[in-house]
C-alpha cells in the first residue's frame, strides 16, 4: 500500500518538481565533487601503465561513458515498459530524457574509444567487438530519438518510441553475442564471435588483461562520479520536459479561451 | 602532468572533447530550463492557468 | 486459419500485380551484384572472399527498400483498418503480411543468388550454404522489418529513419549469416553453432515481429 502511494505521488508532476528541486543540487554537487576527486586520482595518483603509458588515462573517461551508455539504455527500457504497462506519464518523460543523456554518453564513449585506439592500435576505428557493440547501441539511441521527433502526434510518438526501446532491449543480447561471442566453459558453450572470424589487425585487450587496484580504484570513483552526473542531467532533462508540457497545455488553454471569447462575441 | 608521453595530444584531446560535449549538454539543459521557466512566469502574470475558467478576462 | 491464408494470398497477389516492390528489390539486388566486381576488380579470390558479405548486404538493402510497402498501401486507402477490425487478431494480420513480404521479395532475391554465385566465383558448397542462410535469415529480415514498417507508418521523413531503426535489428542476422558461410569456406570451421543461432534468431523473430508490429499498429488504428 505504501509503495503504491509513493508511485502515485511521484506520478504527480508537482511533487516530482518539488522533490527534484531539493534533490538536484545535492546530486550535482556530489557529482562534481566525486568526479574532481576521481580526476585528481587519475592524473596524479594512478600509475603509468607499462604497456600503454599515459594513454591509459583515457580509460578513465572511456569506460565510465560506455557503462553509462548501457545503463542509460537499460533505464530507458525500464521507463518505456512502465509507460506502456502503467501509462505512468513520468515514465515517458524519463524515457525521453534517458534517450538524450544516454546517447551523449554513448557518443562520448565512441569518441574517446577512437582516440584511445589510435595510440593503442594505430588506427582511429577498429572493428573491435566492443566498439562495434557500442556503435550499434548508438544507432539504437539515434533511431529512438529520430522516431520520436518524426511523429507529430506526441502521444503516439511516446508509445512508438517505447515499443522500439523494448524491442531494442530484446535484440541487444543477440547483438552482443553475435559481435562478442559467448563463452561459457562449464556449459560447453562456445559461440563464435564475428570478431574471431574476421580478425582485426591486432589482438586487442582494452584496459589490459588485469586491472591493478591502483588503476581500478580511480576508475571506480570516476564511474561513480559520472553516474551521479548522468542522474543529475537526467533529472534536469525530466524537469525541462515537464515544464515544456505544461507550457504546451497552457498554450492550448489560452487558445481555447480566446476561441470561446471570440465565439461569445460573435454570438452577440 | 606536464609530460604525458608521446601520445599526449590524444589524452588532452579526449578530455577536452569530453568537457566540451558535456558542457554543451549542460548549457543546453540549463538554458532551455530557464527559457521555459520564463515562459511559465509570463503565462502566470497574464493570469492564464489551466484552472482558470473565467471567460471574461481580456487577453493582452 | 482461413482468414490468415486469405489475407496471405491476397497480399501475394497484390504484390505480384503491383510489381513495383518486387521489381525494385530485384533490380537493386542485381545492380549491386553487378557493380561490385566492376568496382573492386575481377580478382576471383577477392570476389569469392567478399561474396557472402556483399550478397547479404545487397539482400538487406533490397529488403529495406520494400519494407514500407508492408503496411503503407493498405493504411493509406483504409484497408488496414478494415482488416484490423475483422475477426483475425492483429498479430496474425501482421504475421500474414510479413510472410507475404518474405515470399514476394526475399525469396525471389534468393533465387538470383546462384547466378551471383557464379559471377563471384563461389564453389558449389559455399553457394548452397549461402542460399540456405539466406532462406533462413530473410525470414528474420521480413518479420523484424515489419516492426520498423509499423513504427514508421505515419512518420514524415522516409527511408533514412527506417534504415536507422532496422540496422540494429538486422545486425545479428547479418553477422550469423555471413559467419556461417565464411566458416564453411575455411576448412577447420564448424558452421553449426552460428547456423543454429541464425535459425533461432529467425524463429524468435517469428514471435517477436508480429507481436511488436501489432503493438505499434494498434496505437495508430484507433
Amino acid at each position: 500500500m505504501k509503495k503504491q502511494n509513493l508511485m502515485q505521488k511521484i506520478a504527480n508532476p508537482k511533487f516530482f518538481m518539488a522533490l527534484t528541486d531539493k534533490l538536484l543540487p545535492v546530486i550535482t554537487f556530489l557529482a562534481i565533487g566525486i568526479v574532481a576527486i576521481g580526476m585528481y586520482l587519475a592524473f596524479f595518483v594512478a600509475p603509468v601503465d607499462y604497456q600503454q603509458g599515459h594513454t591509459v588515462k583515457i580509460m578513465f573517461l572511456h569506460v565510465p561513458s560506455a557503462w553509462l551508455g548501457m545503463m542509460g539504455y537499460a533505464l530507458m527500457a525500464i521507463s518505456s515498459l512502465s509507460y506502456l504497462v502503467f501509462h505512468h506519464p513520468l515514465a515517458d518523460v524519463s524515457a525521453r530524457s534517458c534517450a538524450i543523456v544516454g546517447a551523449v554518453f554513448t557518443l562520448l564513449a565512441l569518441i574517446t574509444g577512437a582516440l584511445w585506439g589510435k595510440p593503442m592500435w594505430g588506427t582511429y576505428w577498429v572493428w573491435d567487438a566492443r566498439l562495434t557493440s557500442v556503435l550499434i547501441l548508438f544507432f539504437l539511441y539515434l533511431g529512438i530519438i529520430a522516431l520520436r521527433s518524426s511523429i507529430d502526434d506526441e502521444a503516439l510518438a511516446s508509445k512508438q518510441a517505447a515499443i522500439m526501446a523494448i524491442i531494442g532491449v530484446a535484440i541487444l543480447p543477440f547483438i552482443k553475442i553475435s559481435v562478442e561471442g559467448l563463452n561459457i566453459p562449464w556449459l560447453g558453450l562456445n559461440l563464435p564471435s564475428w570478431n574471431t572470424l574476421h580478425q582485426p589487425p591486432s589482438v586487442l585487450r582494452s584496459g589490459g588483461p588485469t586491472i591493478h587496484s591502483s588503476i581500478l580504484v580511480p576508475l571506480l570513483i570516476n564511474a561513480l562520479g559520472f553516474t551521479l552526473m548522468f542522474f543529475a542531467l537526467h533529472l534536469k532533462a525530466m524537469r525541462n520536459e515537464i515544464l515544456r508540457r505544461k507550457i504546451k497545455s497552457l498554450k492550448l488553454a489560452e487558445i481555447a479561451r480566446i476561441r470561446s471569447y471570440e465565439s461569445t462575441i460573435a454570438n452577440f | 602532468m606536464s609530460n604525458l608521453g608521446k601520445h599526449a595530444v590524444f589524452i588532452w584531446g579526449s578530455y577536452v572533447i569530453a568537457f566540451v560535449i558535456l558542457a554543451v549538454l549542460i548549457i543546453w539543459l540549463v538554458s532551455t530550463g530557464r527559457a521555459y521557466a520564463a515562459r511559465l512566469d509570463d503565462f502566470k502574470t497574464r493570469g492564464i492557468t489551466r484552472r482558470n475558467r473565467n471567460n471574461n478576462q481580456v487577453e493582452k | 486459419m482461413r482468414s490468415f491464408s486469405i489475407l496471405l494470398l491476397r497480399d501475394i497477389r497484390v504484390a505480384f500485380r503491383e510489381g513495383e516492390a518486387i521489381g525494385t528489390a530485384i533490380g537493386f539486388y542485381l545492380i549491386v551484384v553487378a557493380l561490385v566486381p566492376i568496382a573492386v576488380g575481377p580478382d576471383p579470390k577477392l570476389l569469392s572472399k567478399i561474396a557472402p558479405g556483399i550478397l547479404w548486404v545487397a539482400l538487406l538493402l533490397s529488403a529495406l527498400l520494400s519494407l514500407k510497402r508492408i503496411f503503407k498501401t493498405d493504411f493509406e486507402d483504409g484497408t488496414l483498418e478494415i482488416i484490423a477490425t475483422s475477426s483475425l487478431p492483429l498479430e496474425l494480420t501482421t504475421a500474414a503480411k510479413s510472410l507475404a513480404h518474405w515470399l514476394t521479395t526475399s525469396l525471389p532475391l534468393v533465387l538470383f543468388t546462384p547466378l551471383a554465385g557464379t559471377i563471384y566465383d563461389l564453389d558449389t558448397i559455399t553457394c548452397l550454404v549461402l542460399i540456405l542462410t539466406m532462406l533462413v535469415g530473410t525470414l528474420a529480415i521480413s518479420f523484424l522489418g515489419s516492426i520498423a514498417a509499423a513504427l514508421t507508418l505515419q512518420t514524415r521523413q522516409g527511408g533514412v529513419l527506417v534504415a536507422i531503426i532496422v540496422l540494429p535489428l538486422y545486425l545479428p542476422t547479418l553477422i550469423y549469416g555471413t559467419v556461417t558461410v565464411s566458416i564453411t569456406s575455411m576448412p577447420p570451421g564448424d558452421p553449426w553453432p552460428s547456423f543454429l543461432l541464425l535459425c533461432s534468431l529467425s524463429l524468435a523473430s517469428l514471435a517477436i515481429g508480429p507481436w511488436a508490429s501489432a503493438a505499434a499498429l494498434r496505437h495508430q488504428l484507433q
